[in-house]
């Protein structure tokens, strides 16, 4: 086993099923550098807008049934989150990768640059599978902006039918 | 060597508003100002073509008022489709705007705000939310999934009947806010993973299309229908129009089949993985035990719903359905059955400024001529077949409500849509059905319509998952039209005007 180091790595899980090709390769990365985990489990809060708005605007859901149904989801990407933040800590512990795990909400890029500034991470993992073929489209923004502001410390992993790298 | 020692894992719970951060943008300052005011700037383009549109002579054939109509339309339309505004303020501008630019007076356009159909949407939406205040509602649902739900594939079909069901007496809307809070419980007393289980996912599918489906045969099913039927009396000039009795009778065959679909399509895509559905009843029962015994004010909804519903089909024509919805109102408020900060909580009133607007905006395009010269234009006298002018509005009403509110969809394409009827000697009843049924299929994408959000927030399944089996439902639905168009109105003497 390679002898621990300072490097720290950042691993960003959505709900997307990406997440265990994700989690594989920063575990990978953690064991063979001796790096730090910190998996982070975002709750992304574009998603409860869009909702919000879906309901208010596309239609006109009363406002006590748009608070209640975005309470449950909200609810919802909690204990799914749990629950796969516990996956992740018996899988880092069986890999013998020292790791902490987190739950966070906020909007995608902004919160992904703003963990990786607080814990100073040397690479950060992020998925990019999130809406599939359409993130070429919509998401392609949020990831710009990670690669300029996280430079080669990000790492995009995407699904192995599409091309590896951008 | 030094073996690494793993930190005991732990999932903290979320952190405290921490102490703003400041991020600084090294963007130039043009990039930043376009991406903060995206939308303004939208908004100012949209604007700007209108003012532009509205400067250029009108066309032969039409006159001042109606070119102004058309701009009107345009800029609506496109604020509709594209929710730079929300749908409501967009239908203020449209009634704010017929008088501005003397398309009628100030007096006409607001009386559009009185229309029948304003009224019995409210009606319909203040029963809907004594319905959920008194706890009805969840109550029939609760008791209907333990009673069928024996099997996990009953289970499923249990919601989606339920769903079905009730969406034909509530907003189909409403039935998903209402039952997805009791599926949830379900998939989490059966252990449900997210994203990984067949069952999961089926029984969110199961909510979703259920609703949609069931949607579909009243006209209490959602706004959109009584919105269609507001905007054909006033296109026909009051002529025309559809009874509460008549739409179900147009409407049946169709979701008698596209229930039978889905029903196929839960079973066939998302076979259940487990076994039992022991620890689900046994939530449903403590959900029922909590409830303790049906109370006065439940059965006092109740009561109304049904004599309110039965007066609607039967005596609908005579009465009126406006006038029985505000008696069903006065009803349930005499009986202390809902109170008004219920009602508040469960009506958006955006829906009332919604109809009041779309149905002026309906109204001038039939009057000032813009319709019948938007429609000479688009078809650019060639002639279609009627069956297939039909299927052609049927695709657009269905492809367009995955991208925008169904309502909206009723709103833009009714007005030219009816004066097309007029031309082809079509039954206008038909052309309005053929609108409001796919103008419901919104199957595609997971927010198409606040249905399948809803569905889609509990995180059971991918958006891929809902374009894959949306597709096939949608592709269906055309074809149930199609046949209903061809086959079922006929034989109902509903194709071609007297």
């Amino acid at each position: 086993m390679t002898a621990r180091s300072d490097r720290h790595i950042l691993a960003i899980l959505t709900p997307a099923r990406i997440g265990d090709t994700l989690l594989h390769a920063a575990l990978a990365e953690a064991r063979a550098t001796g790096a730090r985990l910190t998996v982070v489990y975002l709750e992304d809060q574009d998603r409860q807008e869009h909702l919000r708005e879906c309901l208010t605007t596309r239609g006109f859901v009363g406002a006590g049934q748009t608070r209640a149904i975005g309470d449950l989801a909200h609810a919802c990407a909690q204990s799914a989150g749990a629950e796969r933040l516990a996956e992740v800590s018996a899988a880092a512990q069986e890999a013998g990768v020292p790791c902490v795990t987190r739950m966070a909400s906020g909007r995608f890029a902004d919160s992904i640059l703003r963990l990786a500034t607080d814990l100073g991470a040397d690479r950060v993992f992020v998925s990019r599978g999130r809406i599939g073929p359409l993130s070429r489209l919509f998401g392609e923004r949020d990831f710009t902006r990670l690669r300029r502001h996280l430079g080669p410390a990000l790492q995009l992993v995407e699904p192995e039918l599409r091309d590896s790298q951008p | 060597m030094a073996q690494p020692q793993p930190s005991p894992p732990s999932v903290s719970p979320p952190a405290p508003p921490a102490a703003r951060q400041f991020e600084i943008d090294r963007r130039p300052i043009a990039i930043v100002l376009l991406s903060r005011l995206k939308r303004q700037l939208w908004l100012a383009f949209v604007v700007t073509c209108f003012a532009l549109l509205l400067r250029v002579p009108p066309p032969d054939g039409l006159a001042q008022a109606g070119w102004n109509t058309l701009c009107i339309f345009a800029l609506c339309g496109t604020l509709w489709v594209t929710s730079l505004l929300p749908l409501a303020i967009t239908s203020l501008v449209a009634i704010a705007s017929l008088p501005l630019f003397g398309v009628m007076r100030a007096e006409e356009a607001y009386q559009f705000f009185g229309s029948k159909v304003v009224f019995f949407v409210l009606g319909a939406f203040m029963l809907s939310a004594a319905l959920i205040g008194s706890g009805l509602s969840k109550r029939l649902a609760t008791l209907t999934v333990r009673a069928f739900g024996g099997t996990p594939r009953r289970l499923v079909l249990a919601v989606f009947g339920l769903c079905a069901v009730a969406s034909t007496v509530m907003s189909g809307h409403a039935v998903a806010a209402m039952v997805f809070p009791i599926v949830l419980d379900i998939a989490r007393a059966m252990k449900l993973k997210a994203l990984r289980s067949r069952m999961g996912a089926a029984l969110f599918f199961a909510l979703a299309w259920g609703c949609i489906i069931g949607s579909s045969l009243t006209v209490l099913g959602g706004g959109r229908g009584p919105l269609a039927i507001g905007l054909l009396e006033e296109a026909t000039g009051h002529a025309w129009t559809i009874t509460f009795m008549e739409f179900i009778a147009f409407g049946a065959p169709l979701v008698v089949l596209m229930l039978a679909v889905g029903a196929v399509m839960l079973a066939w895509r998302f076979p259940p993985e487990v076994a039992s559905t022991a620890d689900a009843i046994a939530v449903l029962e403590g959900r029922l035990r909590d409830m303790g015994k049906m109370s006065g004010r439940e059965r006092a909804v109740a009561l109304v719903l049904v004599v309110t519903i039965a007066a609607w089909a039967a005596l609908g024509d005579t009465l009126g359905i406006a006038n029985i919805a505000i008696l069903a109102m006065a009803a349930l408020f005499a009986l202390g059955a809902v109170t008004w900060p219920e009602v508040e909580e469960n009506v958006n009133w955006g829906v009332i400024v919604m109809y009041g607007g779309a149905i002026a905006l309906g109204s001038a395009m039939d009057r000032s001529g813009a319709a019948l010269w938007l429609t000479e234009a688009v078809l650019g006298g060639r002639e279609l077949s009627p069956l297939v002018l039909m299927m052609v509005i049927a695709l657009l009403s269905g492809t367009l409500t995955e991208l925008m509110s169904n309502s909206a969809v009723v709103a833009m394409l009714m007005p030219p849509a009816l004066t097309l009827a007029e031309h082809y000697g079509l039954d206008p009843r038909a052309m309005t059905m053929c609108i409001v049924l796919p103008s419901g299929f919104a199957f595609m994408f997971p927010i198409s319509t606040p249905v399948t959000a809803i569905a889609w927030s509990a995180g059971y399944y991918t958006p891929r998952q809902v374009a894959q089996s949306g597709l096939w439902l949608n592709l269906i639905g055309f074809g149930c039209v199609f046949l209903l168009m061809k086959f079922w109105w006929p034989l109902l003497g509903v194709l071609w005007a007297p």
